[in-house]
C-alpha cells in the first residue's frame, strides 16, 4: 500500500484537510459532517483547544485566545506593526526579526502554533483514515514569499509531518475546478480569504495546469473588513457615550464577532442593526448598511482588481482572453465582490464550487500525484516574486525572473576583494524594486571556506535553485579549485535550519515520552494477563506438573513481575518472551486439557485457535472450520452433533446457520436453490462427495468455480481443516436484505 | 512524436529512439544534460530562428509529464535532484524558445554573437529619436492633448513592430552559411533597441 499523503488548507480563519485516493478527493470532516476546523486556539490552563470549540469560547477566554496565526507567518516585528493595534493577543520582538506570541504565560513562535493546528488536522485525517500519517501538502497564498513558505514548511515538520510539497492556493482551487473538464481553457482564479488575496492566470489543456501568472497581497482579506467595521462601531460608539473606548481584550473580541456577523448578514441583507451591551453604560445600537459596509470595502477591493491588470499583463492577455473567473476564499461571498470582480472581467463570475473546499480537494489531488496515484494531472506553478541578489551601490540584480514556472535556477559568479579572503557575504533579495533596501531581505547568503587565494582570482559559481515548493535552495562551486563550497543561507525572519531542527528534536523526544508511556502500560498490562492466566492453569493443572517445574514456574512469575516494575519496555519484552519459553510446558497441557474436554463435551466453551495450534485435531473427531472473509472458526462434530437435524448428519449449511454465519439461502434445506454455493478452499476430503443433482445445479448457477459446493448438501465426514468461502454476490445479498 | 526528429539517438538503456537528450520517453530514464546540448535540441528541434509554437509547446508539456519531480518524488534522491535539474532547464529553454526575441537573442549566443553587457551599440539615431517620443509625449499628456499622445503611441507602435521584423529577418539569416560578424553585431544592435522600445512602450502604455 502506498503511503497516505493528505492535502491540508492551512487558512487564516480556518482551516481543512482533504484526501484523495485513486478515484476521488473528499473533505475529510468530524463527527457531526464539519469539515473546516476553526484556526483558532484557546490556552486554557495545561489544556490547548483547537478549532470550533476554541472559537466558540473566543469571547469568555479572549485573553487566552489566538486566532489569525497565518498573518504573522515569516513576517518581521517592524512588518507587524499596522496590525498590533488590532489584534486582542500580544505579540513581542524575537531574535532576529522574528515575533513570539504572549499567551497565558507562556511565548510561541507563529510556527508552533500553526503546527498545533495542522496536528488538529493531521489527528482529524487519522481517524478517518485509520492509518498514521507522516505527510503532507500544505497550501499557501500564491503570492507567499520565501520566508513564509519556509515558515510554513517549519510548522509542518513541528507537527510531525514532512512537508512534501507546499502549493499555491489559487493553484490548488483550480486543479478542483478543471479536474473533470476536458476542453482546453484560460481561466483566472480570483482568491480573496481571510487574510490573503492571490490572483491565478492559469491555462487548463488536457489535465494539465499550467500557471500563466499569478499576483497578490499577502494582508488583504476578510479580517481587514472586520477591522474597518470594527472602527466604525467603535466610532459610533464613542459618538454615543461621548467617551474613548479602551479595548481589553474581551471588548476587542466582541467587537470582533459583532463585526464578521454583520459582515455576514450584509452580504444577503440591505442592512443590520447591531445591538452591544456596554457596562454600565446604555445599551448600544447601531445600524450598518449595505452601502456604508460597500463603501468601507472598495478601497481594498480596487487593489485586488490593480493585481488582476497586473497579472493579466504579465501573462499577456487581455481581459477578453480570460474563459472562466474562479471564485475563491470566505470572502468572495459577498455580493460587492462578485459584482465588481464580475464588472472587471465583463463576465459572470463562477462560484457554483464550495469555495470553502475546492483549495483542500486541489491539495488532496496534488497528495495522491506526488503518492504516485495519479498521473493524469500535470502542475506547472510559477514563482511569485522576483529573486536576486544586492550588489554594489544597493541595486537589486534579479536573477529568476517573477512568473517563471518553477523548478527553475540561475548562476551567478562570485570572487573576492582582499588577498586570502575565504568567506564571502551576499544578500539574498526577493521583490520588483530596484533597489534593495525596498525589496525584502531574504537572509545571507555565506560562502565560507574558500580556498585562499588572490582577490579577484576565486571564481565562485553559485546556483539559485527555487524548487517546486517555490523555496530557494543555493549550491556553490569554486570553480578553479573545483571545490564545493559551504552556501548557507541565514534567513531574516523565521527559523534557521537548525532552529527548526531543535524545535523539532525536542518535539519528538516529547512525543517519545509519550509513545514509551504508552507501551510501557502496554507491556505491563500484557504481564499482567500472562502472570494471572499462569496462576489459574497452575491452580487447575499445577498437580500434573514435576515439583521442580511448578517451583521454576512460580519462580519466574516473580522475575517477571519485578522486572515489569522498570521503565525498560525492552527489558520487559525480552522478559514476556522468556517466561513464554519457561511455561511452555504448562501450556502445552492446557491445551490438551482443554482439547480432552471439548471433545467429551461439546457444551464447553471451545477455543478453536487452542485446537488449531495444537494440531492434534486429526486425532480426533472433530473439523475445524473456518468461513471466510469473516474468519469465524468453529468446531463441529463430525457426527452432527450440535449442529445436525435430527437423524441426519449436519451440513456445512446447519454448521453455519447454528453458529450465525450467515449464508442466503432459499431452499429451506431441500437443495431446490442454487444460491448457496460456497467455495471449499481447503479440506474438501473431509466432505461428503459432491452428488449429481448438486452438480446439476451448480451448473445452472452463476460465478461457479471448479470448487463450488452447495453448502447445504456438504456434510461433514472427516476431522481435519476446512476453509470455506462465502462468495461475494452471496454476501451481498445478505447485505441487500 | 511523429514529426521531426532531429535527435537521432536511442536510449543507453532500452535502445528505444529518443526525441530529446534528456529523457527516454520509452522507459522513463532521465539522462544528466552534457553541457553543450542547447535548448533546440532539448526539444528535439533543428537549430534554426523559425519554430512551430503549437510543436514547442506540445513536446513541452509531453517532456514535463516524463521529467518533473511530481512524477519522481518516490525516486530515490540523486534522480529526483536529476530530475529537478531537467526541469527548471527545460522550462528555461521552453520560456527562452517560446518568446520570439529570447529566442533570437539565445540564437544569437549560441551563434558566438557578442552580450548586451560587452556590445550596448544601439543603430544610429534612436536614442535621440526615442528621447524625443518620450518628451513630447510627457508635453502632450500635461497638455491633456489626447490627439497628440494618441498620435506618439502609434509611432511607438510602428518603431516596435519593425524592430521586431528587422530582428527576426537577422535571426533567420543567422543560420545560412554566408553570416559573418557584421549580421551578428546588427542584430546585437537592434536587440539592444527593442529594450528601449519596449521601456518606452510600457512607460506610455502601449
Amino acid at each position: 500500500m502506498k503511503e497516505v499523503i493528505i492535502g491540508i488548507d492551512l487558512g487564516t480563519t480556518n482551516s481543512l484537510v482533504a484526501y484523495c485516493d485513486e478515484s476521488c478527493p473528499r473533505v475529510i470532516t468530524d463527527h457531526a459532517g464539519n469539515a473546516l476546523v476553526p484556526s483558532v486556539i484557546c490556552f486554557d490552563g495545561d489544556k490547548v483547544t483547537i478549532g470550533q470549540h476554541a472559537r466558540e469560547h473566543s469571547i469568555e477566554r479572549a485573553d487566552v485566545t489566538v486566532y489569525s496565526i497565518k498573518r504573522l507567518m515569516g513576517k518581521s516585528y517592524s512588518e507587524l506593526q499596522n496590525e498590533l493595534g488590532y489584534l486582542p493577543y500580544q505579540i513581542v520582538p524575537a531574535q532576529r526579526e522574528m515575533v513570539k506570541v504572549r499567551i497565558a504565560g507562556s511565548s510561541y513562535s507563529p510556527e508552533e502554533l500553526s503546527a498545533m493546528i495542522l496536528s488538529e488536522l493531521k489527528r482529524r485525517a487519522e481517524q478517518s483514515l485509520n492509518t498514521t500519517i507522516r505527510k503532507a501538502v500544505i497550501t499557501v497564498p500564491a503570492y507567499f514569499d520565501d520566508a513564509q513558505r519556509q515558515a510554513t514548511r517549519n510548522a509542518g515538520k513541528l507537527a510531525g509531518l514532512e512537508v512534501v510539497r507546499i502549493i499555491n492556493e489559487p493553484t490548488a482551487a483550480a486543479i478542483a475546478y478543471g479536474l473533470d473538464r476536458n476542453e482546453d481553457s484560460t481561466i483566472a482564479v480570483y482568491d480573496l480569504g481571510g487574510g490573503t488575496f492571490d490572483i491565478s492566470i492559469l491555462k487548463l489543456s488536457k489535465g494539465v495546469f499550467r500557471v500563466l501568472s499569478t499576483h497578490g497581497n499577502t494582508h488583504l482579506g476578510g479580517d481587514d473588513f472586520d477591522r474597518e467595521l470594527i472602527n466604525l462601531l467603535k466610532m459610533r460608539i464613542e459618538q454615543q457615550i461621548d467617551a474613548e473606548l479602551t479595548f481589553t481584550p474581551h471588548i476587542h473580541q466582541t467587537m470582533r464577532n459583532f463585526a464578521e456577523s454583520a459582515k455576514i448578514k450584509l452580504s444577503s441583507e440591505e442592512q443590520t442593526e447591531i445591538k452591544i451591551d456596554i457596562p454600565g453604560k446604555e445599551e448600544f445600537s447601531c445600524v450598518i448598511t449595505r452601502e456604508e459596509f460597500e463603501s468601507l470595502i472598495a478601497p481594498f477591493i480596487e487593489k485586488t482588481i490593480d493585481s488582476c491588470r497586473q497579472a493579466l499583463n504579465d501573462a499577456g492577455l487581455q481581459r477578453s482572453d480570460i474563459d472562466e473567473v474562479i471564485m475563491v476564499g470566505g470572502s468572495t461571498r459577498i455580493p460587492f465582490v462578485q459584482q465588481s470582480i464580475s464588472e472587471f472581467f465583463a463576465r459572470d463570475v463562477y462560484t457554483a464550487i464550495n469555495p470553502m473546499e475546492v483549495v483542500a480537494i486541489g491539495a488532496s489531488v496534488q497528495a495522491a500525484i506526488l503518492a504516485g496515484l495519479k498521473r493524469d494531472v500535470l502542475l506547472l506553478d510559477v514563482v511569485p516574486l522576483s529573486l536576486g541578489i544586492e550588489t554594489m551601490g544597493g541595486a537589486m540584480s534579479k536573477l529568476i525572473m517573477r512568473n517563471s514556472t518553477i523548478p527553475t535556477q540561475a548562476k551567478e559568479k562570485f570572487t573576492t576583494f582582499v588577498d586570502g579572503q575565504q568567506a564571502v557575504k551576499i544578500n539574498i533579495l526577493q521583490g520588483e524594486r530596484e533597489l534593495a533596501q525596498n525589496c525584502r531581505k531574504l537572509g545571507e547568503l555565506i560562502l565560507s571556506d574558500l580556498p585562499p587565494m588572490p582577490a579577484g582570482l576565486p571564481i565562485i559559481e553559485v546556483t539559485f535553485m527555487i524548487d517546486s515548493n517555490g523555496i530557494l535552495n543555493v549550491l556553490a562551486k569554486e570553480k578553479r579549485s573545483g571545490k564545493s563550497t559551504s552556501a548557507q543561507i541565514i534567513p531574516n525572519y523565521g527559523l534557521t535550519a537548525d532552529e527548526a531542527k531543535k524545535i523539532y528534536i525536542q518535539a519528538i523526544e516529547r512525543a517519545r515520552d509519550d509513545l514509551l508511556a504508552h507501551q510501557l502500560i502496554d507491556l505491563r498490562n500484557q504481564v499482567q494477563f500472562d502472570i494471572n492466566a499462569t496462576r489459574k492453569t497452575m491452580s487447575k493443572l499445577g498437580e500434573k506438573l514435576p515439583d521442580e517445574l511448578r517451583d521454576k514456574i512460580e519462580q519466574a512469575i516473580n522475575e517477571l513481575q519485578q522486572i515489569s516494575g522498570g521503565n525498560d519496555p525492552d527489558a520487559i519484552q525480552l522478559a514476556l518472551r522468556q517466561f513464554a519459553d519457561k511455561t511452555v510446558r504448562l501450556a502445552e497441557l492446557a491445551i490438551t486439557q482443554t482439547l480432552t474436554e471439548a471433545m467429551e463435551n461439546s457444551e464447553t466453551e471451545l477455543e478453536p485457535e487452542a485446537i488449531l495450534k495444537s494440531g492434534q485435531n486429526q486425532e480426533n473427531k472433530s473439523a475445524i472450520v473456518t468461513f471466510l472473509p469473516s474468519g469465524k472458526t468453529i468446531i463441529a462434530r463430525v457426527d452432527g452433533k450440535g449442529y445436525g437435524t435430527e437423524g441426519k448428519p449436519g451440513s456445512i449449511l446447519d454448521l453455519a446457520l447454528a453458529n450465525d454465519v450467515y449464508i442466503e439461502h432459499a431452499c429451506g434445506g431441500f437443495g431446490a436453490c442454487s444460491t448457496c454455493h460456497v467455495k471449499i478452499k481447503e479440506g474438501a476430503q473431509c466432505l461428503s462427495k459432491l452428488t449429481d443433482m448438486e452438480e446439476d445445479q451448480l451448473d445452472q448457477a452463476p460465478d461457479v468455480s471448479s470448487t463450488s459446493r452447495l453448502a447445504c448438501r456438504a456434510v461433514i465426514e472427516k476431522p481435519g481443516k476446512i476453509i470455506v468461502e462465502i462468495p461475494s454476490w452471496n454476501r451481498n445479498l445478505v447485505s441487500e436484505k | 512524436m511523429e514529426t521531426q526528429n532531429l535527435y537521432p539517438h536511442r536510449c543507453s538503456k532500452c535502445n528505444a529512439q529518443m526525441f530529446s537528450p534528456v529523457v527516454c520517453q520509452s522507459c522513463q530514464t532521465l539522462f544528466d544534460i552534457e553541457r553543450d546540448v542547447d535548448y533546440f535540441t532539448m526539444f528535439g528541434f533543428e537549430r534554426k530562428f523559425d519554430i512551430d509554437s503549437e510543436e514547442l509547446e506540445k513536446r513541452f508539456i509531453e517532456l514535463s509529464r516524463l521529467v518533473h519531480p511530481d512524477f519522481h518524488s518516490n525516486d530515490v534522491d540523486n534522480v529526483m535532484m536529476l530530475s529537478m535539474q531537467i526541469t527548471s532547464e527545460l522550462n528555461q529553454a521552453y520560456e527562452t524558445l517560446s518568446d520570439p526575441i529570447k529566442r533570437a537573442e539565445y540564437l544569437l549566443a549560441l551563434s558566438g554573437g557578442p552580450d548586451a553587457e560587452k556590445d550596448k551599440s544601439t543603430p544610429e539615431e534612436l536614442l535621440p529619436y526615442i528621447l524625443h517620443l518620450r518628451e513630447s509625449f510627457e508635453f502632450a499628456q500635461a497638455q491633456d492633448d489626447k490627439a497628440k499622445t494618441d498620435e506618439i503611441r502609434q509611432s511607438i507602435k510602428v518603431l516596435k513592430e519593425q524592430t521586431e521584423q528587422r530582428i527576426f529577418q537577422l535571426a533567420r539569416e543567422l543560420n545560412s552559411p554566408s553570416n559573418d560578424n557584421s549580421l551578428r553585431s546588427e542584430l546585437r544592435k537592434q536587440l539592444n533597441a527593442i529594450r528601449y522600445i519596449n521601456n518606452l512602450a510600457r512607460f506610455v502604455n502601449v
